[in-house]
């Protein structure tokens, strides 16, 4: 009965030995659809075969799903438990290939090749590392944030501003409004007041005409007088009363004035507008970028960023390209969270020799400091710029 | 004012040429002075006559040689002589040249794989007033017999077994032998000669007056020169072309003359321009265009009608060359029944220089592939390159820094696409000097060649033969100091031309010092940073120079011995490999790695040294579909190792089209990405899905058939049979395989696989001949009988028509990783397609993939597998080297399920039946590649 019991003991162990060697590779999930049986089923339905038949270096399912652990078939996947690191599927073609893919090197179990256990070397240089990143990230956000606080009013309450400035310019319209109504007065008074005058003159003139009737060289007299008599009058107006040409030069004047001010305005409002299109971010921090630009030096050429507007390249003595203007920025404001990617997208720039037009794509990175980071032409006229902000740490 | 008109049309010119197509930086025939002669003899019969002189005919005893004169009409003395003889079995050498000459023609050497042939026994078998019949081979065994026709002019014809002709020379009298120069003084002095006579005068005074007269004369002597595109060839040697017209009887199909973009069956160029042989670097090429292109091999091959055999003319020449072709009808009264009239086809040789030395290639009934061996008997049977050169190589022009290669290194597993190879275009090197790299971009390339070839993976840098005028780079001071450089016609000074790196000079490769130095500078402590894991591709080697005459060089220009570029043009990018694969063999110790070179400029005989590309195709539908016919007519001319830039080299392919490429190129001996620096990117990854998956997929199926591949290769490396096929050359007997659809745009992969490109946009089926037999659907595996029949087959975006053929077997590797290195101890299955009598055979070749092992040491397995009587059985030719697994074998079209299967063991294997398409799958059959074996199905 003992030796019986050894046996059974014995078999277990084996079968447990044999257990682990039959399911190297087997996703922890999906471990419960490898457990001893008599069959198993082939993970995507189609098929059963006999337990034996796992990791017996044969595909027998369509899916690959009965070799996890061995390279036979073409769609499987291997998991490499990398203990110490994360754990990772790899395709099953990489399994006892020569080349090891797992950190823990346990894809390469039968090709010869001795593979270095680098997981917890790795997971020190991956924490290290993202530590590093953190922190920087870290500092980035609080940067940001106090970027966010320091953001202009003017692209806080953009819907106000606008309303702000529509007011402005409906006063100013309605300034330039008053302004032409006077104008219009003055010029019909100025156009009438000739005649007036010479009504006037001639009233007063008419008047004195009886008395110096009996005198000589009446005629002589009277026009004279006539025009001493509108000279004095105008005189007099001049300098008693408005002069229509004073007053019209003080209204072009003003008219000037209003129009400064409407410019101003306008362009102001233009410019919010614009900023209302753009969606600069939940917290508007994009506003940083708003007409700014950055610059950087490689050896042959100085680029420049502007986020919203262009990029350029100019040659250090000569000329200088448009590498795109602004397209888009490859980001929903909602779905900013930090691992997405966000990119910006410049295109239709100045035509190359035989070429396309120069297009750059930049790839918006965290960091500390506001700068671009590199830049390279990954093919002829197609342009990469890594640019790195605060407002890109979250 | 007028200067400023004048420099207004400069302008208008200046655009005048920018605008029009490249087409005009190269020669018409009528803007070359011979090629225009030649042809007008053609039309109006104004040529010389000549006539055998039929009491010179002798045989040399020693050397089986048998020579005759020509005498020209207009002469008394002969000036000419024709040898014949048989080189090998079967092939007969024509040579005429000048009896006695005051200038040698040059006869290039090296371009034969050697000038010590074992001359087949000449025998004059009978001799009358008419003719003389000559005989090669022994009594038991005759060659090959070559008739002489007297006549008043000359005609040669050679026979088949059944005395009829299979090429008749000069027989309508377009031979033609400039000797122009020569006459022109040989007339001066018979004129001076016939004054004299009738002056008949001692006079001294006289005397000194003709003395001076023929000082006159001597400046009198006319000007050759020959003007093109702004340059001026001296001609200082005068005419000297030779050409001749060689008849193929009986003959509605040749072929060959690559390398051109049309269709595969040789056109009638009567009414336009004849072919042209001529390498040049010709930008954005167009189809359908008879214009030389990088390479040129002078050889036809021409399928005689209702015959199973080829026959083949190498025309040795390596000069400008150019070649009309025609079709002749004439009435025969022999046949009673049937056609009356047979159709024939007309080839016209016409050379600048040289003298005209043709093999004829006659191959037997039944034996088509008889015509390849001999060819490569005389110039080389192909090399056989690494296995990884069979994988998949990406490139770009260029990969600019290390970084990108070793971030394409990562992207190909990222991406899962297997990839062997990674290529350095002219940007890698230092200023643009080969056999350097650039410091900044490339700062550690030997680091560089360890992380690809840590997983499998290869390196190829780009070498051209130009080399930088640049007095402290020590190369060129090496080459100047030795003299080494290609001289200006003046003989003093070196030429000097405009490429890449600016000025340059080219080496003089006819100088075997000069292909020793270039040699050597692939050794590993001359190349800093290549490594046994780097190997080589030849550009620009026609040569290639943006200022010179048909961006090329000048052709009086002269190389060692006083010989003038125009004699040797066509074989320069020949030499060039030459040099390089001698260098790439000695920079092991061991020499006994087998190098990898691809050219692009190429000679009869560069199959030995190289892979050949299409150089600088474009990204169109048009040029994708002239590809086939392309690298078909090279596999027939002797070059079956090639390939073509897959997605086009020129411009942006849309995603279609480039998904549409890499179907088919996968299918072809040479399979490469590339791209001009102008275009997009296109790695794999970039087009996204579904266009990724489907390039994905088209390169696993090249990976997962590289066992058959492979041994396709090796096969072309001792047989010379091509890898790419028509149809007509696997179905003989089948005349719709001529058909012109099935010819061009579907091709054979050995004997074993159809494939049908899809070369049109949203095209998603095609009609595809099928010729009598089985046939399995590659992607399906269903089975179609064919009668020999046109059938539509369904070509969505994913695939494309392939077949496996009924009758053969197939040995795959289904395991595809990232690199074929790594699959090289991986298992093989083998598909088993049977035919209509329930047979099939195939064969297999395994080594170590790398070195000469093979064939220095016979490690290698060489296995013929046979499925007949229900019994799969082996025969190893060769079993010295590590036995494959077989894990796999699926028979198909057996038609019948067996109740069991047996080993030799009597030991029942596992297998199960898929009725639905008739395939028998045995499950790890526990046998090998490698070990004798038979497998019973009962």
């Amino acid at each position: 009965m003992v030796k019986f019991c050894f046996l059974i003991e014995i078999f277990l162990f084996i079968l447990l030995i044999k257990n682990q060697e039959l399911t190297i590779g087997i996703d922890p999930k999906d471990s419960q659809h490898y457990l001893p049986k008599k069959t198993f089923n082939c993970l995507d339905g189609n098929g059963e075969i006999p337990y034996s038949y796992i990791n017996d270096d044969y595909c027998d399912c369509l899916d690959g799903s009965d070799e996890p652990g061995t390279n036979a078939c073409s769609n499987g996947k291997f998991f490499c438990h990398n203990e110490g690191l994360d754990p990772k599927k790899i395709p099953s073609s990489r399994v006892n290939d020569g080349y090891c893919d797992c950190c823990s090197g346990e894809d390469e179990y039968n090709s010869g090749v001795e593979c270095i256990n680098t997981c917890s070397s790795e997971h020190l240089i991956k924490k290290t590392k993202n530590e590093k990143k953190e922190k920087l990230r870290k500092k980035g956000s609080n940067k940001r944030e106090q970027m966010i606080n320091e953001i202009d009013d003017l692209f806080l309450n953009i819907d106000e501003e606008i309303e702000k400035s529509e007011g402005k310019l409906e006063i100013q319209k309605m300034k330039k409004e008053k302004l032409k109504q006077r104008k219009t007065q003055i010029l019909v008074y100025k156009k009438q007041l000739p005649k007036l005058i010479e009504n006037y003159c001639n009233l007063l003139l008419n008047k004195t005409k009886i008395k110096k009737i009996e005198k000589k060289n009446t005629c002589l007299l009277k026009k004279k007088d006539l025009l001493n008599c509108k000279n004095d009058l105008e005189m007099l107006i001049k300098s008693k009363f408005d002069d229509p040409k004073r007053s019209l030069k003080k209204i072009k004047k003003q008219f000037q004035e209003i129009g400064k001010k409407k410019k101003v305005i306008d362009q102001k409002l233009n410019r919010i507008k614009k900023i209302q299109d753009l969606d600069l971010g939940e917290h508007f921090e994009f506003s940083y970028w708003f007409e700014k630009c950055f610059e950087y030096n490689s050896d042959k050429y100085t680029y420049k960023f502007c986020p919203f507007d262009k990029v350029e390249q100019k040659e250090k003595k000569g000329k200088s390209f448009n590498l795109g203007k602004f397209k888009s920025k490859k980001w929903k404001t909602k779905k900013l969270s930090h691992r997405a990617k966000r990119w910006m997208l410049f295109d239709n720039g100045d035509r190359c020799n035989n070429g396309p037009k120069r297009s750059t794509k930049i790839k918006l990175l965290c960091g500390y400091s506001e700068k671009i980071v590199s830049i390279k032409e990954t093919s002829t006229c197609v342009y990469e710029m890594r640019f790195q902000s605060p407002l890109m740490c979250f | 004012m007028k200067k400023i008109i004048c420099f207004f049309l400069f302008l208008f010119f200046l655009l005048l040429c920018c605008e029009c197509a490249d087409q005009s930086k190269f020669k018409l025939c009528s803007q070359s002075t011979f090629c225009e002669n030649n042809r007008e003899i053609r039309k109006n019969g104004s040529g010389p006559r000549f006539s055998f002189v039929p009491s010179s005919a002798k045989v040399d005893e020693n050397k089986n040689l048998f020579q005759i004169d020509l005498l020209r009409s207009d002469e008394v003395e002969p000036r000419l002589f024709v040898e014949i003889s048989s080189v090998i079995p079967g092939v007969v050498r024509v040579k005429i040249n000048e009896k006695d000459p005051d200038l040698n023609r040059y006869e290039v050497e090296g371009v034969l794989l050697t000038e010590n042939f074992n001359y087949q026994n000449a025998e004059i078998v009978s001799q009358n007033e008419e003719l003389i019949l000559l005989r090669f081979g022994s009594e038991k065994e005759k060659h090959a017999d070559v008739k002489l026709v007297y006549g008043s002019s000359w005609k040669i014809e050679i026979l088949n077994s059944g005395g009829e002709p299979i090429m008749v020379l000069n027989n309508d009298s377009l031979f033609n032998f400039e000797m122009d120069k020569k006459d022109f003084l040989l007339n001066k002095q018979k004129e001076k000669e016939k004054e004299a006579e009738a002056k008949n005068s001692d006079n001294e005074k006289e005397k000194e007056e003709e003395e001076e007269e023929e000082k006159n004369q001597e400046d009198d002597q006319p000007n050759y020169e020959e003007r093109f595109g702004g340059n001026t060839d001296s001609r200082p040697y005068g005419p000297s072309s030779v050409a001749l017209d060689v008849i193929f009887p009986d003959t509605e199909h040749i072929y060959g003359l690559p390398e051109h973009s049309t269709k595969l069956s040789l056109e009638d160029t009567e009414e336009g321009e004849p072919f042209r042989l001529y390498n040049v670097d010709i930008l954005e090429y167009e189809t359908e265009s008879r214009m030389s292109l990088y390479g040129s091999i002078p050889v036809i091959i021409s399928k005689p009608n209702n015959q199973k055999t080829l026959h083949g003319i190498f025309w040795f020449n390596p000069s400008d060359t150019w070649i009309d072709i025609s079709t002749q009808e004439t009435q025969t009264k022999k046949k009673l029944f049937g056609k009356n009239s047979r159709v024939s086809k007309r080839a016209h040789w016409m050379s600048e220089t040289g003298v005209i030395d043709l093999f004829i290639m006659t191959g037997q009934e039944g034996k088509m592939y008889q015509v390849f061996e001999m060819y490569d008997t005389l110039t080389g049977f192909p090399y056989f390159p690494p296995s990884f050169s069979v994988a998949y190589h990406q490139c770009r022009w260029s990969y600019k820094t290390q970084k990108e290669i070793q971030n394409l290194n990562e992207k190909f597993d990222e991406y899962d696409i297997p990839v062997d190879v990674f290529w350095m275009d002219i940007d890698h090197t230092d200023g643009k000097k080969y056999f350097t790299f650039d410091s900044r971009t490339y700062p550690d390339p030997k680091q560089l060649s360890k992380t690809v070839s840590d997983k499998g993976r290869k390196l190829v840098a780009i070498v051209d033969p130009h080399i930088k005028k640049e007095n402290s780079w020590e190369l060129y001071k090496e080459a100047q100091s030795n003299d080494y450089f290609i001289k200006k016609s003046d003989r003093k000074t070196d030429y000097e031309g405009h490429c890449w790196p600016g000025t340059s000079k080219w080496p003089d490769f006819l100088n075997q010092k000069v292909i020793e130095w270039w040699g050597s500078r692939f050794s590993y402590d001359k190349y800093e940073g290549s490594t046994s894991n780097m190997h080589i591709w030849n550009d620009m080697n026609e040569p290639a120079i943006f200022n010179g005459p048909e961006m090329s060089i000048p052709r009086d220009t002269i190389h060692l011995g006083e010989i003038e570029h125009r004699n040797i043009h066509n074989s320069y990018g020949f030499f060039v490999t030459k040099g390089t694969f001698e260098g790439l063999i000695k920079r092991n110790q061991d020499q006994n790695e087998r190098p990898f070179i691809l050219t692009r400029s190429f000679f009869a005989g560069s199959q030995r040294y190289s892979t050949i590309w299409t150089g600088d195709n474009m990204a169109n539908w048009d040029q994708l579909k002239y590809t086939e016919s392309m690298l078909l007519s090279l596999g027939l001319a002797g070059a079956p190792l090639s390939g073509e830039d897959a997605g086009g080299f020129l411009n942006n392919p849309d995603e279609e089209l480039f998904a549409r490429w890499f179907q088919t190129s996968a299918f072809h001996p040479f399979f490469r990405s590339h791209s001009h620096t102008d275009t997009k990117r296109r790695e794999p990854w970039v087009f996204g899905d579904p266009y990724t998956s489907i390039i994905r997929e088209s390169v696993k199926i090249r990976y997962s058939l590289l066992p058959f591949y492979y041994t396709q290769f090796y096969k072309a490396s001792t047989k010379g049979k091509p890898i790419m096929r028509p149809l007509w050359l696997v179905f003989p007997e089948d005349a719709n395989a001529l058909n012109e659809e099935v010819e061009n745009f579907s091709y054979m992969i050995s004997s074993s696989m159809l494939v049908s490109p899809i070369s049109e946009k949203n095209q998603i089926s095609k009609d595809v001949y099928l010729p009598k037999g089985c046939w399995y659907d590659f992607h399906t595996l269903e089975k179609i009988n064919s009668k020999g029949a046109t059938y539509k087959i369904d070509a969505p975006l994913e695939k494309i028509p392939i077949f496996y053929r009924g009758g053969k077997i197939v040995p795959r590797k289904m395991r595809v990783r990232r690199s074929s290195h790594l699959m090289q101890n991986d298992p093989i299955t083998l598909f088993v397609f049977l035919d209509e009598n329930k047979k099939s055979s195939g064969s297999i070749f395994i080594d170590d993939g790398h070195s000469y092992d093979f064939k220095n040491s016979n490690k290698y397995i060489h296995q013929k597998i046979s499925f007949q009587n229900n019994k799969l059985f082996t025969k190893t030719l060769n079993s010295n080297y590590d036995p494959a697994l077989i894990e796999r074998i699926l028979i198909f079209g057996l038609e019948q399920t067996p109740k069991n299967i047996m080993d030799n063991n009597n030991q029942d294997l596992i297998f199960n039946v898929d009725e639905s398409i008739d395939m028998i799958t045995i499950k790890k059959p526990n046998l090998s590649i490698g070990h004798d074996w038979q497998i019973l199905i009962q």
